[in-house]
């Protein structure tokens, strides 16, 4: 029997620039290219301004990744995307002409956005008239149809978070956009999200969250991303009884919390503990507001020899880093959804230290397998750093509670039984509003 | 002799009881340049060796012919001067009563106005110029002067008369016709000019007037009104339209309706009213549909034709398609967008098209000739629907989930007599914005008032979502019979900007017997208020409430008995 074909659509190609859900979408890629029932094809979103080549061919939008036979880039050059109701604002030539080619020419069996970033909801829309008896997956990454601060649920004037959006808060975030025009845009996500077939949510807080905001529960599965076993996890390389070495891995920006612990350190005269010592692997410092860099650049400079700034690395390069910590600190102030680097970290056997909300209280057991303290509250940060240090018998005991990682294989056996299952009983019809208002 | 060809019939150039020739000898034709008007003169008032004078508007020449022929004077200033300014004061006023109506021709060119007004400011006899002074003994000021139509305008202002006996009020149009407006004019108190002159602050001073000329006036510039007392003696000031488009003359004289102090019943009904309906009824004549396009193929013979229309967001047409095209029974539907912001046709062309290739559902745009307003857009997208029910609905609605059309219809098969039904609307924050329209009288003035019921409550509040018969819905979305609408004229066109026409149409449904019905099973999003009532809108619904309530008081009475 033939294989069948998924594609996955998503919003950047890790060539063109890193990125977690776009690290982890081309994992599973690869990972599908060997499963014996379906046969991949990655359609990554590219073009200005987030890559630097443009569409090499007239009248192309869609052309092979490097030369490789089942990889594609979406050229989305000459559209303009908007950023308030995740659509090309003045043309839908991109959906009806450019992705329509594509879709009729391949004919997927199952497709599965990954992201619909700089490519629009219209996509799934397109996808629905042009196949429509093809299932549609979609993977939930952060609350971007949600939220629009870059979906992250954290309020702009003040950086608090948000547990709750309405047309009227999110009006408050952006004052230049009415509530009104916030219930458009809510109303239009949810339209083109309306056809997606099923949701794919790597955390239990994102599944609890999209179906308040309307996501019917049986369209939505809790499924953690998967990842490659390591052939070897990092070795044990510490000092006995030390346990002094902290490590930071990810984006150097804002909502990553990189301040709060650098904050952390400066605070307890450069360090909370008299050994302790960070590695910050840190990627994109060179995309952060000016305001921003300049106050990690300052604290960087006041917590001297304690902090060492390594810049950003390769994903291969992840293990041999974490090798060289004891633990792994994600202080996040954003929700996290489900951090691709606490998953690293445990691959690794590295207990976490992590801010005690959303998808990191969520991944890492407070006592069990990691340490909890305030989101964004440096001094608690900087006491649990302390009572973290050289305790070597609670760095044994969360170590040993650190739980098998989800591997890849299992996750794309979890996947392809959904879409062998989706293709059998594919519903199709767009779910019912959910308007409570007006049952009465 | 006369170089004359075409006579124009249009024109009369002499009193009706006079016998033509007596005062001046017609004809009055157009030449070969197609702009030349020959006139006779009578001879008392000329030179009998020069009886006639020809003037040739397209170069404005004058000539006077017969046995002077030769002394023809190829400017019209001198000839002016020369041949007319040296008659008395009675003969030129005669004359220029008679010059006025040449410009009684159709399509009354620009360089003739230009001419008879250079005739009329040789000829006219000139009052001193008013000046604002406390110690002024007279004076008039024009504030706003509006063109209405071409023979129809309206003046607002204010005079003095330390005698406080005037006699006469006239305006002068730029081509030298005079209207007396003395008689005619609203008169109202100004305690802010009373102030100036040390005058009572209850003395009418304000004057409003709409009047007409008996020949079209299209100059800009160039109106005189003048202020004459008993004694004879008077003050003169220039004028020059305040608006160059009609909307900004509706604009004014709408303001003028709700702001002025005194007896404002009278100055709406024989001022305002006349003025702002014919201003509405020369917009109803030269709105039309000018072109329709269709995206995808209509269906057949539908029983709803859905009627929106579309002024300037041409964004809510996605938001609205968004959702359509999840409820199969918009897809039997006839969906007609209509575009009363013309200006955006290009834009409505080439996006209708791609929305229609991303979401298949077929609908039809009709691209408007002018702005028209609300419910002459509704008109005109009615007279292209075929299906036997309308439901009209505003470009800002959206549906709350699919089965509403169908729900209504049903509602309105289910209640004989009922003549239109409306549904809940929502705004985005689940309240009421719409559970039905009730006539209550206006707290301010002695007029009935329409006001949208349970506005703000929550649209789960029980009595928000008891439905049946109410006095009015709106028409942002109503569903009603095709033929019935077309039967009662669809509806009225002289509300002022999109406002009380829905509950006028209700009351035309009443006066034939039918009632409203408000069905709350059905909601609907109404994203009203998307910026906030300016205050021309303001201004425009008290208008429209005087408006309605006029034209309904009876009808209201009726049905609370």
């Amino acid at each position: 029997m033939p294989r069948r074909k998924v594609l996955f659509v998503c919003h950047n190609h890790p060539k063109v620039r890193p990125g977690g859900a776009e690290e982890y979408a081309h994992e599973l890629h690869r990972a599908l290219r060997e499963s014996p029932g379906w046969e991949p094809t990655f359609l990554a979103r590219s073009g200005p301004p987030h890559s630097r080549s443009r569409r090499p061919h007239e009248d192309v939008h869609v052309s092979p990744v490097d030369c490789v036979d089942d990889e594609y880039f979406l050229y989305t050059d000459g559209y303009d995307f908007d950023w308030l109701y995740g659509t090309m604002r003045h043309s839908k030539e991109l959906y009806t002409r450019h992705l329509r080619r594509f879709l009729l020419a391949l004919r997927p069996d199952v497709v599965h956005f990954q992201h619909t970033l700089f490519i629009g909801y219209d996509a799934i829309r397109e996808v629905r008239r042009t196949l429509p008896d093809v299932p549609i997956v979609y993977t939930l990454h952060e609350f971007l149809p949600i939220c629009r601060n870059k979906g992250q649920m954290v309020r702009t004037m003040d950086g608090e978070l948000c547990a709750e959006e309405t047309p009227r808060r999110c009006s408050e975030c952006f004052p230049e956009h009415s509530p009104q025009t916030f219930f458009l845009r809510k109303r239009f996500i949810q339209a083109q999200l309306g056809l997606v077939d099923l949701f794919v949510a790597p955390s239990r807080m994102l599944v609890e969250r999209y179906v308040e905001w309307g996501v019917p529960r049986d369209r939505i599965v809790l499924e953690d991303y998967g990842r490659r076993a390591l052939a070897v996890p990092a070795p044990d390389a510490s000092r006995p009884g030390a346990r002094d070495r902290l490590g930071f891995f990810g984006q150097m920006s804002p909502y990553k919390g990189i301040d709060v612990l650098l904050e952390a350190f400066r605070r307890h005269g450069r360090s909370p503990a008299p050994h302790a010592r960070l590695w910050v692997h840190g990627a994109n410092l060179d995309l952060q507001e000016h305001d921003f860099r300049d106050t990690v650049e300052q604290l960087l400079a006041d917590t001297g020899e304690h902090v060492t700034f390594a810049g950003p690395y390769e994903p291969h390069e992840v293990g041999a880093l974490m090798a060289a910590v004891d633990w792994v600190v994600v202080p996040s102030v954003w929700w996290e959804n489900s951090p691709l680097v606490i998953q690293e970290a445990f691959a690794n056997g590295r207990p976490v230290i992590c801010s005690d909300i959303g998808g990191m209280a969520e991944k890492v057991a407070e006592g069990v397998n990691g340490l909890h303290f305030r989101t964004g509250d440096p001094d608690s940060l900087g006491e649990t750093i302390g009572r973290a240090v050289g305790n070597e018998e609670l760095w044994e005991s969360l170590r040993g509670g650190i739980p098998p990682v989800h591997a890849m294989s299992d996750h794309v056996a979890v996947l392809t039984g959904a879409y062998e299952r989706l293709v059998r009983e594919r519903r199709g019809e767009p779910w019912p509003e959910r308007v409570a208002a007006l049952s009465s | 002799m006369i170089a004359a060809s075409r006579p124009v019939a249009a024109t009369s150039v002499h009193g009706p009881d006079e016998p033509a020739g007596d005062l001046l000898a017609g004809p009055v034709a157009l030449g070969e340049a197609e702009e030349l008007a020959v006139v006779g003169v009578p001879p008392d008032t000329l030179d009998r060796n020069r009886p006639r004078l020809r003037v040739e508007v397209g170069d404005i020449e004058l000539i006077a012919d017969g046995p002077g022929a030769r002394e023809a004077l190829t400017d019209l200033d001198s000839f002016v001067r020369e041949r007319l300014a040296g008659l008395d004061a009675a003969n030129r006023a005669q004359l220029l009563t008679a010059l006025a109506p040449l410009t009684g021709w159709e399509g009354l060119p620009p360089a003739l106005s230009d001419g008879l007004h250079a005739v009329r400011e040789a000829l006219r006899e000139r009052r001193p110029l008013a000046v604002v002074d406390q110690r002024a003994e007279r004076a008039v000021e024009v504030e706003a002067l509006h063109r209405i139509a071409d023979d129809e305008f309206y003046v607002r202002g204010w005079l003095w008369e330390q005698s406080r006996s005037v006699v006469e009020l006239t305006a002068v149009s730029p081509e030298g016709e005079r209207v007396e407006l003395i008689g005619r004019a609203h008169r109202h108190p100004r305690p802010d000019v009373a102030e100036r002159f040390c005058a009572g602050g209850h003395e009418p001073l304000g004057f409003v007037c709409h009047f007409r000329t008996a020949a079209p006036s299209r100059r800009r510039d160039g109106w005189v009104v003048e202020l004459a007392n008993a004694a004879g003696r008077g003050v003169e000031t220039a004028a020059a339209l305040s608006s160059t488009d009609p909307a900004s003359a509706r604009e004014g004289i709408v303001a003028d309706a709700v702001a002025s102090a005194g007896d404002t019943e009278a100055l709406r009904e024989h001022h305002v009213r006349p003025a702002l309906t014919r201003l509405q009824e020369l917009r109803r004549d030269a709105v039309a549909v000018d072109e329709v396009e269709s995206h995808g193929t209509v269906p057949e013979s539908p029983e709803v034709s859905v009627i929106v229309p579309l002024f300037e967001r041409i964004d809510l047409l996605e938001h609205q398609l968004v959702h359509f095209a999840d409820d199969p029974e918009l897809w039997e539907c006839e969906i007609v967008y209509v575009l009363d912001s013309p200006e955006e046709r290009d834009h409505l062309s080439r996006f209708g098209g791609e929305l229609a290739r991303l979401y298949g559902l077929p609908f039809r745009t009709a691209t408007l000739t002018a702005n028209g307003g609300v419910a002459l857009a509704r008109n005109l997208g009615a007279s292209l629907a075929s299906g036997r029910r309308l439901l009209f609905l505003d470009s800002d609605v959206l549906p709350a989930r699919p089965g509403w059309v169908g729900e209504l219809s049903r509602s309105l098969d289910a209640s004989p007599n009922v003549g239109a039904v409306a549904p809940k609307l929502l705004y985005e924050d689940e309240a009421v914005q719409h559970a039905g329209v009730e006539l209550v009288r206006a707290v301010d003035a002695p007029e009935w008032s329409a006001e949208l019921r349970m506005k703000g409550v929550h649209g789960r509040l029980p009595a928000a979502n008891v439905g049946g018969r109410v006095p009015a819905v709106t028409g942002a979305c109503m569903m009603t019979d095709a033929a019935l609408y077309r039967e009662l004229a669809g509806m009225s066109w002289i509300y002022v900007q999109g406002d009380y026409e829905d509950a006028d149409f209700c009351m035309r449904l009443a006066r034939t017997g039918r009632q409203c019905l408000y069905a709350p099973e059905v909601a609907l999003y109404h994203l009203e208020g998307q910026s906030y009532p300016s205050e021309a809108r303001a201004a425009n619904r008290r208008y429209n409430r005087w408006l309605f309530s006029r034209s309904w008081s009876d009808v209201i009475e009726e049905m609370g008995r």
